[in-house]
């Protein structure tokens, strides 16, 4: 009995513990998301800007954008002086910030209900794994990859079906820098950013 | 149980210790990531040569598709709707039950050999023909598998990339696998103009279910060629 006792009490504390786990923080933001997604008063063409810009700042606080473009630049990245570095994270984060956003905005739709698979950390990393079921009985793997920053844990890489978002850009971004040169690939940035 | 309790306490306390450990000055190296090393492993290094005929070829799919195929599968989405649309694709899929059946006997996975043919059966008869899809509310889920696939399985390597006019991605063993699809494809043994036909309307059909999809990487991507390539041996890395 007070093994029992003992033990019980120590689930309670590891309860506390675990409570913040990367799981629960990507569980606490998918529904959140989903919930103003959901919500009636931003249906309709018209809210359609009001909504993504309330999606987006949901999400900021679960991604770590900068990070994510920091990855993306990959081993190019030691090459470039602190006001290059600044000037891609604030460039290429807010280019990210936009795409993903959207895509979770227009998808939404076909989607009945999130699996959430399970996590594995390794010290300061996570990689937390979902399914998104869709309404038309297809499921879509999808895997956050996480880093631990503060007491908080934040996503930098997407993989979708099997593809990392990172490592998608990053190939992209090696070849964009083989065939012209680092100024080239901005330049390319800038050109993808909405006019506004 | 006190084993247990205290192995688990120790490895608690050991992730505890990790994240007191101060990281190291992260701002002036790349970033480090330790899943993308683990992935690095198991892939191997993309092979190009042929990336001018390569390129020329996505170019031509590029404005086939935006010239041609999109417009057209935006007229047929306008007249029919999303169900129906859905109801030919589950259709197409059920057609090519011998594809998987195969496949999956080839790779030793009987026991989804034997959830394909039960799918199958129910699929066509109380699904009529394809049509519906009762057996995944009865957790039958698609097992799905693909010469390709089968060719991984006994350790063929994928070979130099290669992006085909009209079907896209694809590599030296992702050409072999396809052309082994197809010959097991009931829809190839229709006559010809037929089989042509069948396959033009699934590939229209298809397009409308997911051109959004194309648009999205094409946005999303600074290089979509590259974009594509990159994503084609990582996702068939994954699933090998």
């Amino acid at each position: 009995m007070k093994r029992l006792t003992t033990f019980a009490l120590f689930l309670a504390f590891a309860g506390a513990a675990f409570a913040e786990s990367p799981l629960a923080k990507v569980k606490t933001t998918t529904e959140k998301v989903l919930l103003l997604l959901q919500d009636s008063k931003f249906q309709g063409e018209e809210k359609k800007s009001e909504r993504r810009s309330l999606v987006r700042a949901e999400m900021e606080k679960r991604f770590a954008w900068e990070e994510s473009a920091r990855a993306c630049l990959g081993r190019h990245w030691i090459k470039r002086t602190p006001a290059e570095k600044a000037e891609f994270v604030k460039l290429f984060s807010e280019f990210l910030k936009d795409t993903y956003s959207d895509k979770v905005a227009t998808y939404y739709g076909d989607l009945e209900k999130v699996d959430y698979q399970g996590e594995k950390i390794q010290a300061d990393y996570a990689s937390v794994k979902l399914v998104l079921k869709t309404k038309a009985k297809i499921d879509h793997p999808l895997e956050y990859r996480m880093e631990k920053t503060g007491d908080d844990w934040k996503v930098y890489d997407v993989v979708i079906e099997g593809v990392s978002m990172v490592k998608n850009y990053r190939d992209q971004f090696d070849a964009i820098i083989a065939k012209s040169s680092y100024e080239g690939l901005i330049k390319e940035i800038r050109a993808k950013q909405p006019t506004p | 149980m006190k084993a247990r309790i205290a192995i688990f306490l120790l490895s608690f306390s050991c992730i505890a210790f990790a994240n007191e450990e101060a990281k190291p000055g992260t701002q002036d190296q790349e970033f480090h990531d330790p899943f993308a090393a683990e992935d690095a492993v198991a892939q191997p290094k993309i092979s190009d040569p042929l990336e001018p005929m390569n390129r020329a070829f996505y170019h031509f799919n590029d404005k086939l598709y935006s010239w041609v195929l999109r417009p057209v599968s935006k007229g047929y989405r306008a007249v029919a709707p999303k169900a129906f649309r859905e109801s030919v694709e589950r259709a197409f899929a059920n057609v090519k039950y011998p594809v998987r059946l195969v496949n999956n006997v080839l790779e030793g996975r009987f026991k989804s050999a034997g959830i394909e043919t039960t799918r199958f059966v129910v699929n066509t008869t109380v699904g009529l023909g394809g049509l519906f899809d009762p057996a995944a509310r009865w957790h039958l889920q698609p097992q799905l598998a693909a010469f390709d696939q089968t060719l991984a399985v006994y350790r063929v390597p994928s070979g130099i990339y290669l992006h085909w006019p009209i079907l896209g991605a694809s590599s030296v063993r992702g050409s072999v696998g396809t052309a082994g699809d197809i010959m097991l494809s009931p829809l190839r043994y229709l006559d010809t103009p037929w089989g042509y036909g069948a396959e033009g309307v699934n590939k229209i059909n298809m397009l409308s279910l997911h051109s959004e999809e194309y648009d999205a990487l094409k946005e999303a991507t600074l290089d979509p060629y590259v974009a594509l390539r990159s994503a084609y041996f990582e996702s068939r890395a994954r699933k090998e």
